[in-house]
């Protein structure tokens, strides 16, 4: 907690602003900041400050905050480029401790965090959004543009409009994108629910025991790789489409009136439960 | 319902069969905590933004415990009512379940609440992110549509319940985090 206020400044460089300051801070320090520029990278690190440096077009708004006397629990940081066309040409990295929780709002920012093991809340439009390492809770919201999580936050919320989302598990997780597509494989999951409307949702992730695996779609096609050494429950409906499973001997059955089909199929103590629900979105069951 | 049960002897009888306490939804306490944790010792100014920010929450809050609603009231409701169509495609003659009725009236209330807050906003939003916004919403209306069509034909169906109610939260969420964006993004 030995750093105090160092530096605030501002120094022309062509069309850009060079930006630079630094908190004391506690080490669970919240970090709200807003900031209209094109790329935004926060990093965790294992000192007690906040180091925001980086450039911003010229003519941006900048409030950075005023540095206290002593290590603060709360800082506020807004930047604001002054047309559309100037945001591309803003880049910050946010160093925060890595217990902080940090609230980002930005527009078309590709944003990456990582080395954070407080907490993440992210809101981007149009731009991407990745996660590296695992955060005791995250949010991460996109509208179009992608959402990679690259670990396995304890709490995690990813939501698109069409942006296609990542993730390698988690103990609570939960995806939802209208159009866009959810890819789950390469970790551990112990509670997920991923839904979309039209998207394609792809699931390869080892079940912890007792897990409880929800998806759901509209349309989409729905794919799922389970283990077959320890085979959790599962139950399959859909209302128009099919359901093809690879993955064990048992056939699915017509649905009512001959339309969709189910599949309902009895698991090990330790395999958890997988539901599946599909409108007209295949659905296809595979080993992993 | 039945025939001689008006919708709001029937609505009394739904909300008397409520819980006095319905625990939030797991995931809102994190937003809650993230907006109260930088201004705890302060009074919180109504500014618009504040404003928005707390029908934000009401409209999470209510979309689930409409849920609720809808998964609570269904085991005592199995006759179809008529219902007037809102936001979604319209049919000669629409049967849901009568629950469904109810839950989707409210529904449409939080629909056209959130559209008028986005209509407002709407000049101050990125032209490509209004575009973005509406393809979702026509393909979410149109998923609600569907599945409400097929639930008319086939209304003990649990599956298709469950898929329009999830297609209505969507629809919703999505409109909710439009209202949110930030001016010129």
């Amino acid at each position: 907690m030995a750093l105090v206020a160092v530096a605030a400044s501002a120094t022309s460089l062509h069309a850009q602003r060079k930006v630079h300051t630094a908190y004391a801070v506690t080490p669970d320090v919240s970090v709200r900041l807003f900031a209209s520029v094109g790329t935004v990278q926060v990093i965790g690190w294992d000192k007690d400050s906040v180091v925001v440096s980086g450039v911003v077009a010229q003519g941006s708004q900048v409030s950075l905050g005023t540095p206290g006397a002593g290590p603060t629990r709360g800082l506020k940081l807004f930047v604001e480029s002054p047309t559309e066309k100037a945001v591309r040409e803003g880049s910050l990295t946010v160093r925060v401790p890595r217990g902080a929780r940090v609230w980002l709002k930005t527009g078309s920012a590709d944003v990456t965090a990582s080395e954070v093991t407080g907490g993440l809340d992210l809101n981007v439009v149009g731009g991407s959004i990745t996660v590296h390492g695992s955060p005791r809770e995250l949010r991460a919201e996109s509208m179009d543009g992608a959402v990679t999580i690259d670990g396995s936050p304890s709490w995690m919320r990813v939501k698109t409009a069409t942006g296609d989302i990542a993730l390698r598990g988690g103990e609570d997780v939960g995806a939802s994108t209208i159009s866009g597509t959810i890819d789950a494989r390469g970790g551990e999951v112990e509670r997920v629910k991923l839904e979309s409307t039209t998207g394609a949702i792809h699931f390869a992730l080892a079940l912890a025991r007792g897990a409880s695996v929800e998806m759901e779609t509209h349309s989409g096609p729905i794919d799922v790789q389970l283990s077959r050494k320890s085979p959790p429950e599962v139950d399959a409906a859909t209302v128009t489409a099919t359901i093809e499973n690879m993955w064990s001997k048992t056939q699915p059955t017509a649905g009512r009136e001959g339309r969709g089909m189910s599949l309902e199929l009895g698991g090990g103590q330790m395999g958890g439960r997988v539901v599946l629900r599909s409108f007209k979105g295949k659905i296809t069951l595979r080993g992993m | 319902m039945t025939e001689h049960t008006s919708p709001d002897d029937r609505l009394n009888e739904l909300t008397a069969a409520l819980p006095r306490e319905v625990a939030p939804p797991p995931d809102l306490w994190p937003a809650i905590r993230a907006e109260l944790a930088p201004r705890s010792a302060r009074t919180i100014q109504w500014t618009p933004r504040w404003r928005l920010a707390a029908a934000g929450l009401l409209v999470a809050a209510s979309s689930s415990i409409l849920t609720l609603f809808a998964v609570r009231a269904r085991e005592h409701t199995p006759a179809a009512v008529a219902v007037t169509p809102r936001d979604t495609a319209p049919v000669a003659e629409e049967r849901l379940p009568a629950h469904l009725v109810v839950a989707e009236r409210a529904y449409a209330r939080s629909i056209d609440a959130l559209w008028r807050t986005l209509d407002e906003r709407r000049d101050s939003l990125a032209p490509s992110t209004v575009a973005t916004v509406e393809r979702s919403l026509r393909i979410a209306d149109s998923a609600i549509a569907e599945a409400r069509s097929a639930l008319e034909h086939d209304p003990a169906n649990r599956v298709l319940e469950d898929l329009l109610v999830s297609n209505y939260e969507r629809k919703i969420d999505l409109l909710r985090r439009a209202t949110e964006l930030a001016p010129r993004t």
